[in-house]
């Protein structure tokens, strides 16, 4: 199994916080996305279709569910 | 102590980075931090990746009584499953609700990795949210 490393700085977190626009929220909003060393490698519903897709792209993609616009989180 | 710092998104939510896991693979994602969230959610397609196992009959039939409650009054259905999780260098299993109907739903850390972390949020003006802990070892059940 391959080990993911621990790093402090979470690049694909930290590249997502700041670079990830509005307009991007936007043309994504609902979906999976799943990012690695700054590119979007897979998006859509279905996080079990963008897992495997962004896998087949890089190992260790980061996965990450975009709020619907305007969606409230409240649970 | 060790100190993890992570930034809010354009989407202006807490998100942290962990890895959840089992013996055969590991799945990196950033959930949303929910101190109003009395536990830790996970939806459908994160627990079938995973494996868990399909809610029993049993555990159908007791979901009438059982079911969870968001803040808009809605109901919705789950069963209790233990993961695996990694945050940083940080190693521990926790008992989380699996929506295991329910695709749509957001990956939310409830307030059981509270226990585990002081977790601050430092909304004006930084937009970060913060792991504390001052323990010595990384497993940390």
């Amino acid at each position: 199994m391959e080990k993911i490393n621990f790093l402090r700085t979470e690049k694909d977190l930290d590249w997502f916080s700041k670079n990830f626009s509005k307009e991007e929220l936007e043309e994504h909003s609902g979906e999976w996305i799943a990012v690695k060393n700054g590119k979007v490698l897979s998006f859509g519903d279905d996080f079990r279709e963008v897992l495997n897709d962004a896998k087949n792209k890089a190992d260790n993609p980061l996965l990450i569910k975009i709020a619907k616009k305007k969606e409230i989180l409240i649970c | 102590m060790v100190r993890i710092i992570f930034s809010y998104g354009q989407d202006e939510r807490p998100r942290a980075e962990v890895i959840i896991y089992n013996d055969i693979k590991e799945i990196k994602l950033a959930p949303i931090v929910d101190s109003g969230a009395d536990t830790t959610v996970i939806p459908q397609g994160i627990g079938e990746e995973l494996g868990l196992i399909p809610p029993t009959e049993k555990e159908i039939r007791e979901l009438k009584e059982e079911r969870l409650s968001c803040a808009d009054g809605n109901c919705i259905d789950y069963v209790v499953r233990k993961i695996k999780m990694k945050i940083d260098c940080f190693d521990f299993e926790l008992d989380v609700c699996w929506l295991f109907n329910n695709k749509n739903s957001h990956f939310l850390l409830g307030r059981d990795i509270f226990e585990k972390f002081d977790i601050l949020f430092k909304q004006n003006p930084a937009k970060k949210v913060i792991f504390e802990s001052d323990k010595n070892i990384f497993n940390i059940n």
